[in-house]
């Protein structure tokens, strides 16, 4: 499938995806995509960074190759690895029958064939089909790890010393997410494309809604909207995402709530707040506080 | 990695992106000659007239962090006062190729926009009395401030005090009622690359 050819387009492409995107955003995927440049997604936990990757692949019709990041994430888990079995494998039975040219057999068993990608070589193997590269929540892994990205963000390609150089065929849509635990480095973020994902506004949020929680009620939807926009000025340990107002607006119906109650409120806070801290705060006056103020 | 050619703003736009991207760099922002070339093939993809979608091109390639983006959001609102100066800029840019502007992308107004924003034809050598002419209406005081802010550095209070800054200075646009060369709007194009080197060159800026 081609890209999308203008922003206007890039904005269909996400709609059809159920993505509620503003302006701004659409802007800068249309200039990943046109511009073949790494899309640097940086924002507040559950606001769809994560999210953009998925409705990009299904809306271009290509694969989502995903690498989810983690404190140790090192280049067999991220990148590829030997298939050190089927190498060892091929040398006994080189070995039995006989076939001693060391050379043709060292030089066989780094090949192809016995490297194991995974999925940053995945998602450049020319091999394969176009791909959506999604690097997600960078900032967990650790520094080394980004200068190894480097190559592959800069030239789509990846080198591994005993075979060669692997370019894409077609270079991948590549989306890095981070919750900046960690100050991701500045290499990486000079050569992508950067973006700031904020909290929506309540008519966005209220769209998202309509979106991903269809079944809700008008008035419902509008409480919720404007409880959980006034709980993200609150002074909090985890604010809630677009993902927690989603949820609770599914709760809340599934109860056969039509409307905002000081007692559902409170009942269902568990699904809004992680944290009991911020439960025990919001609970009781100060939720019915954030409900007055309307 | 090659620049493919630009169709639409090469010359007027990039030499906008180019005088916007030192005001940044005044400002304290780390913007470097990737950012700039990427800032002007972003503008080639977008529509010139939506001024919201050039903010945010330009935003996505010459910044790399939220703590930025205020900043630059201050400094394109300055710079990019008027929506009906880059419409110009890309009636110009398609004038120069020889092709018809849309009619509504040439207002009555943009002879008069025009030359305030063509280029002055290029001389070879510098230094670029352009440039300098910059340099001379911006305060001194100001300029010399902005100049030594190190942004990564700077606490609520001075990134307050630069934002000030920056809306004292008289920024390139401001220029032309004071330029007196005869511009040409049929002029050469600009060539991105060189003008950015020949301002590394002596704008001792990164
Ligand atoms: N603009 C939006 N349009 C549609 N759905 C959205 C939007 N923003 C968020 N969502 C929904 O919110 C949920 C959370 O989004 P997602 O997982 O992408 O957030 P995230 O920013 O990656 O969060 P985290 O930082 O915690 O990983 C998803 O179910 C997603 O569908
Ligand atoms: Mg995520």
């Amino acid at each position: 499938m081609s890209l999308p050819a203008s922003v206007a387009e890039t904005a269909a492409l996400l709609e059809a995806g159920g993505y509620v995107a503003d302006t701004a955003l659409a802007t800068t995927v249309h200039l990943a995509l046109a511009m073949s440049r790494p899309l640097f997604l940086e924002g507040e936990p559950g606001t769809g960074k994560t999210e953009i990757a998925k409705v990009l692949a299904a809306g271009l019709g290509r694969r989502l190759v995903r690498l989810q990041c983690y404190d140790g994430l090192d280049l067999a888990a991220a990148a590829y690895e030997w298939d050190h079995a089927r190498q060892l494998m091929a040398i006994r039975i080189a070995e039995a029958s006989g076939a001693a040219d060391r050379t043709a057999l060292s030089s066989d068993i780094y090949g192809r064939a016995f490297l194991k990608a995974r999925p940053l070589l995945s998602a450049i193997d020319p091999d394969l089909p176009p791909a959506v590269l999604l690097i997600d929540e960078l900032d967990r892994a650790d520094e080394p790890f980004e200068a190894f990205l480097l190559e592959l963000l800069a030239d789509f390609q990846l080198t591994v010393p005993e075979y060669g150089t692997i370019h894409a065929a077609t270079p991948p849509v590549v989306v890095l997410t981070s919750n900046r635990t960690r100050e991701v480095h500045d290499a990486i973020r000079r050569r992508c494309l950067y973006h700031w994902v904020d909290y929506p506004s309540a008519a966005r949020e209220r769209q998202i809604l309509a979106r991903k929680a269809p079944n809700v009620a008008e008035t419902l939807s509008r409480q919720i909207v404007d409880f959980v926009q006034r709980l993200r000025k609150e002074d909090l340990f985890k604010l809630p995402g677009v993902a927690e107002t989603i949820d609770w607006a599914s709760a809340l119906t599934h109860l056969d709530q039509h409307e905002l109650t000081p007692e559902s409120v409170d009942e269902t806070l568990g699904v809004l707040l992680k944290y009991q801290d911020d439960i025990a705060k919001i609970r009781g006056a100060e939720a019915a506080r954030l409900m007055a103020s309307a | 990695m090659s620049l493919p050619a630009p169709a639409i703003g090469a010359g007027v736009l990039a030499t906008n992106i180019l005088h916007f991207a030192r005001l940044l760099r005044r400002a304290g922002l780390p913007v470097g000659p990737a950012d700039m070339l990427a800032a002007s093939e972003a503008a080639t993809r977008i529509d010139l007239g939506n001024r919201q979608q050039m903010r945010v091109a330009l935003r996505a390639t010459m910044i790399h962090r939220h703590e930025h983006q205020e900043l630059f959001d201050q400094a394109f609102a300055r710079f990019w006062r008027d929506p009906e100066l880059v419409k110009a800029a890309a009636a110009i840019e398609m004038l120069a190729a020889g092709k018809a502007p849309p009619p509504e992308k040439a207002p009555p107004g943009s002879r008069r926009l025009a030359e305030a924003m063509a280029k002055p034809r290029e001389k070879p050598e510098p230094p670029d009395p352009k440039q300098q002419e910059i340099d001379m209406v911006m305060t001194v005081s100001a300029n010399e401030r902005l100049q030594k802010m190190d942004f990564e550095a700077m606490g609520a209070e001075e990134i307050a005090a630069a934002k000030a800054e920056i809306r004292k200075l008289t920024l390139p646009l401001d220029l032309r009622r004071t330029r007196r060369r005869r511009p040409d709007p049929t002029g050469p194009h600009v060539d991105l690359r060189a003008t950015i080197h020949q301002s590394l060159r002596h704008g001792g800026e990164k």
